[in-house]
């Protein structure tokens, strides 16, 4: 059943109900002028189920019902009304007259409309209370005095397999071939190498599994060999305990409130708006944090989770990037992103819901393969990797990341994580088609690798379609095409972002969830497996990101893809023709970068994004790649 | 069938004041805080109930009728005064709110109890803190939650705290605190009339049921006259010498009915009508209005099972006019059962509503000259606890604590 309440999309799973154990007789009191649609639609759904229903007419005095109560006396009495100050104090009195006529403990009430909330009921003697995302099968289930169906098939969710089902054929076989060979000769090449972050992993790996083992000398020699391969600053911390600038501890304050987080946030029984996780299903609509705060970013996760958010990305601080090593403790951050280190992942982890996915990132920096093991021993469902966006627009030096980014192919597989092949640097102005070669290139070698990964256009509008006018007609035919060339060419799966939307939203908080509703809604009908959005303010924050932001995007998302439904869209033929180019130009730069010998070489040479398109091979790491011993 | 068939009532002889702490013979004191509207103050009122209660070593349970203790008031989103509660003391409240107390609990147990945020459950409070309460929404689920509370916990006092103007399930009370003031309205002739209409409602007398069932003729249910307000009722009546109106007296459109029943039963003397439900000031006005046309020889005798079922449909402050015409026409007014009145708390707060930004803001009568205004016109206790400071509540706690301790012994 696909119905609406309150103008809200509401539960459409078309799961078969119990049946009714025995017909009731309900009594539905609009104490409104007008509104009673909702209570209709109700009506309609339980007279279906074959119960006895009594629609009283809008505006009569609660005394009079209060008389027909007494004569019908029904099992379930439900109440539409719009509640202001006065209201509520009606609505209370009516209880009131209610229980003095020894009619209360006969039969349950529920009160709907806007503004209901469980505790505004429960203040004023109801029940229940119904606000604006109450669905139908709420009313009936309360009705029928049993547990609502739709919280029933939430707790059954379970965490969605993003790469289920996809065998990562190539379809397009040139292209498939180009690809081989690129990432057979990366993996070749990296084979014979080190790093420092290499090592680092290594060492983390192992100091985790004696920490675990107690073996607590076996941590110490551990943790010196890893601070004799960290930076200035990082050692300062290992050796002097000095925090990296900008980071202090977490207060004991922020420790109690974590306390008090862990009672509110609860097992995902009491979402705030069920309906939105409902429209949502099992579409995954991520969302990032990294506030620099482990305490405000779980907040933020639980908001984001009741409102039906199904995953989480971990957005780490720029400086971890340039740094050699991670820190070790629970640390705030005072700027953007937080602090990578077992410690805070592990907070975090709390207040993930189990149907939830976690992505932790690892795709740009110096510390991408031990972020990959922090992730996985922190218990995280997803990682990120690309080396050409880390080299050519997140300033790590292609070599060193190459070597560090194929040890995260191999740990990712190893402990099973699925990553994203992330292609922002479109951002920085580098063409899609060569974004889309590097990302096809990096998945391969992680196929290669045994890992699964997915991979993770970006729905924005970049330089190049600014630049050349390619988006001007409309914003859906260019992302159309980048999922058409991609299908076209391999069955892998999609996660578009990241965030999607970027240089369409504004600062306006209206436009900006308009924005990332329609890009969202236009990924997830276009065949994506999930999506990555920001919040509202995400774009232009001059300060941190409000919760409100985060719903004003998650429920904008909820209502698009309520409206579009099962509804195909459609691109305009120019799609067609675009995604023509796309192959052409991708299949060229996968010539070129067999031409270059390497892909370390083609990102040097610009062949994956030049210096006229905006890409810069980074620096950071340079000359650290060391051949193994 | 007529009224000298029934029982006829003597007035003084069955009838005495609300009596304190006789509750069923119960050793336990309910001491109800109820509001005429949200915002009156009952959440601050109790907060100092529960800090005197504390100073005094007097353990107590609380609960509530509604939902309190919450950071943002539920309708207005303007802060509200927090709950806390001290070692040794009993709670219960919905279950997801034990999650969220400051304070810590043992043994929490289920009432048995559900309300709209879940089961009610009662835990003893084994670390001081902040609580959030949600309790019964109604008086058979207050009832089971105070016998849970006094059989299971061995609590004397339960402390009941109130919900918007809601007052039915106060009538489990022994003892009643109400709170008014600005948020109710900021007219002060108007106010002063409702808290004067329940102060009169509050102290209508009591019907001495012992001596009315003893009375002759009256042992056998099968032989005594009854009716119902709209139709014979099949079930056995509580009180064989009654004429039971059925649901209540709200609705002037129902009297004609009600009229031509009683008249069937009686046309002259006195007669007991028994008005179990609620009663509408006006519909009892007319009913008695259109009888006295019908019937000029008939006395009536109403009995309403709790003069709180006079206060949950239309004004208050009709009452005093209604009940004085009444009585000077001969007619008698009881109730079966009482809760003692100690007096009202007066709170100059008021959410004031901004059109233009579309939220409540603070608004404050002056405090002095409310009470001041109030107290002259009214004549009842009545105190504002910020202003003055908590003595006069004090005073009334304290006559609880001595009903307790009267029924103990």
């Amino acid at each position: 059943m696909t119905e609406k309440v309150g103008g809200r999309p509401v539960h459409g799973d078309g799961a078969v109900r119990p049946r009714t154990p025995e017909p009731k007789k309900v009594l539905m009191v609009p104490l409104d002028p007008v509104h009673d649609v909702g209570l209709k639609l109700i009506r309609r759904a339980l007279s279906q189920r074959g119960h006895e229903v009594v629609l009283l007419p809008p505006d009569l005095p609660p005394e009079e019902v209060v008389q027909k109560a007494g004569e019908i006396r029904p099992d379930c009495l439900l109440v539409s009304r719009t509640i202001s100050y006065g209201t509520a104090e009606l609505l209370a009195r009516f209880l009131d007259l209610l229980d003095t006529a020894g009619l209360r403990d006969k039969m349950r009430v529920a009160v709907g409309g806007m503004s209901i909330r469980p505790e505004l009921a429960q203040e004023m003697g109801f029940d229940a209370g119904f606000g604006p995302d109450t669905t139908v099968d709420d009313a009936v289930a309360f009705v029928e005095d049993r547990e609502f169906q739709g919280t029933r098939a939430r707790r059954k969710l379970s965490k969605p397999d993003l790469t289920e089902g996809f065998s990562y054929r190539f379809k397009d076989e040139e292209i498939g071939c180009l690809c081989h060979e690129v990432a057979q000769e990366l993996l070749s090449w990296a084979k014979e190498r080190t790093s420092p972050g290499v090592l680092r992993a290594e060492i983390r790996e192992e100091m985790e599994r004696a920490r675990k083992e107690g073996r607590q000398e076996e941590v110490s020699r551990l943790r010196d060999e890893y601070a004799r391969l960290t930076g200035d600053e990082i050692l300062r911390f290992y050796r002097e305990g000095t925090p990296v600038s900008h980071t202090r501890p977490l207060t004991p304050p922020e420790a109690r409130a974590f306390s008090d987080l862990e009672k509110t946030a609860g097992d995902g029984d009491d979402l705030t708006c069920p309906a939105s996780a409902d429209v949502m299903g099992n579409r995954v609509v991520f969302v990032q944090y990294g506030t620099g705060c482990p305490l405000v970013d779980s907040y933020h996760i639980v908001l984001s989770q009741s409102w039906g958010a199904r995953g989480v990305v971990h957005f780490d601080p720029s400086w971890g990037a340039r740094q050699e090593g991670l820190l070790e403790g629970t640390w705030s951050h005072q700027h953007d992103g937080t602090v990578i280190t077992l410690d805070n992942l592990q907070l975090i982890k709390k207040y993930i819901l189990p149907w939830t996915l976690w992505q932790v990132r690892a795709h740009r920096g110096l510390n991408t393969p031990e972020t990959v093991v922090l992730a996985a021993l922190a218990g995280a469902d997803l990682t990120k990797v690309n080396m050409v966006y880390g080299s050519l627009a997140a300033g790590t030096d292609p070599e060193r990341l190459c070597v560090d980014g194929v040890k995260c192919l191999e740990l990712a597989a190893r402990f099973g994580l699925p990553y994203d092949v992330v292609t922002n640097e479109e951002l920085a102005g580098v063409p899609a088609a060569k974004a889309f070669a590097g990302m096809l290139v990096v998945m391969t070698a992680g196929v290669l690798s045994g890992g699964r990964p997915i991979l993770q256009p970006l729905f924005a509008r970049s330089p190049e379609a600014i630049i050349n006018g390619i988006m001007d007609e409309d914003f859906v035919d260019f992302n159309a095409a980048k999922m058409m060339v991609l299908a076209d060419i391999v069955d892998a799966p999609v996660w578009p972002g990241a965030p999607v939307g970027f240089l369409t939203q504004s600062q306006d908080r209206v436009q900006s969830s308009t924005m990332t509703a329609l890009h969202a809604a236009l990924a997830l009908h276009l065949g994506s497996r999930a999506v990555t959005i920001a919040s509202s303010d995400e774009a232009y924050a001059g300060g941190p990101i409000t919760g409100a932001s985060r719903v004003d995007s998650l429920k904008s998302v909820a209502a698009a893809l309520r409206f579009f439904g099962q509804t195909k869209i459609t691109p305009s033929p120019r799609a067609a023709s675009l995604r023509e180019k796309l192959r052409e130009d991708i299949l060229n730069t996968l010539k070129s970068a067999v031409a270059a010998g390497s892909l370390v070489d083609a990102l040097y040479a610009g062949v994956f994004g030049s210096r006229e398109d905006g890409a810069y091979p980074g620096r950071a790491g340079r000359g650290t790649v060391t051949k193994r011993s | 069938m007529n009224g000298k068939n029934l029982t006829p009532a003597t007035v003084g002889e069955k009838l005495r004041p609300p009596n304190e702490g006789d509750r069923d013979g119960a050793p336990i004191a309910v001491l109800g805080i109820a509001g005429t509207a949200k915002n009156t103050g009952k959440t601050t009122a109790l907060n100092q109930v529960i800090r005197y209660l504390g100073d005094q070593k007097k353990f107590f349970a609380v609960t509530s009728i509604g939902f309190d203790g919450e950071d943002f008031d539920t309708v207005t989103g303007l802060g509200k005064p927090r709950v806390f509660v001290p070692e040794g003391s009993v709670v219960a409240t919905a279950q997801p709110l034990f999650r969220l107390a400051g304070a810590e609990f043992s043994g929490v147990r289920d009432t048995g109890v559900r309300c709209a945020l879940g089961r009610v459950l009662a835990g003893r409070v084994k670390k001081a803190g902040r609580v959030v309460l949600a309790g019964p929404a109604t008086t058979r689920g207050l009832g089971e939650v105070i016998r849970f509370l006094r059989e299971t916990a061995g609590v004397e006092l339960v402390l009941v705290d109130g919900a918007f103007s809601r007052v039915a399930p106060m009538c489990l009370a022994s003892h009643l605190i109400v709170a008014t003031g600005a948020a109710r309205t900021d007219d002060v002739p108007t106010l002063a009339a409702e808290v004067t209409g329940i102060g009169t409602v509050m102290s209508l007398p009591v019907l001495d049921l012992g001596a009315e069932r003893s009375c002759p003729g009256s042992s056998s249910p099968a032989a005594s006259p009854r009716g119902t307000w709209a139709q014979e009722l099949s079930g056995a009546h509580k009180y064989p010498w009654e004429v039971d109106l059925g649901t209540g007296l709200i609705a002037r459109s129902a009297v004609p009915t009600g009229v031509a029943l009683v008249r069937r039963i009686a046309r002259e003397g006195v007669l007991t009508v028994h008005v179990p439900g609620p009663v509408n000031p006006s519909a009892l006005e007319e009913f008695a209005r259109v009888l006295e046309d019908k019937a000029p020889a008939l006395r009536m005798r109403f009995v309403f099972d709790h003069p709180l079922n006079l206060l949950v449909s239309g004004k208050a402050s009709s009452w005093p006019g209604i009940l004085a015409a009444l009585t000077e026409r001969g007619h008698e007014i009881a109730v079966m059962k009482s809760t003692t009145l100690l007096g009202f708390t007066l709170n100059p707060f008021k959410p004031a509503f901004q059109e233009s930004s579309g939220r409540y803001r603070a608004e404050y009568a002056d405090a002095a000259w409310f009470l001041k205004e109030v107290r002259s016109r009214t004549g009842l206790p009545i105190t504002d606890i910020v202003l003055e400071g908590p003595s006069l509540l004090e005073s009334w706690v304290t006559r609880v604590i001595s009903a307790i301790g009267r029924c103990r012994a």
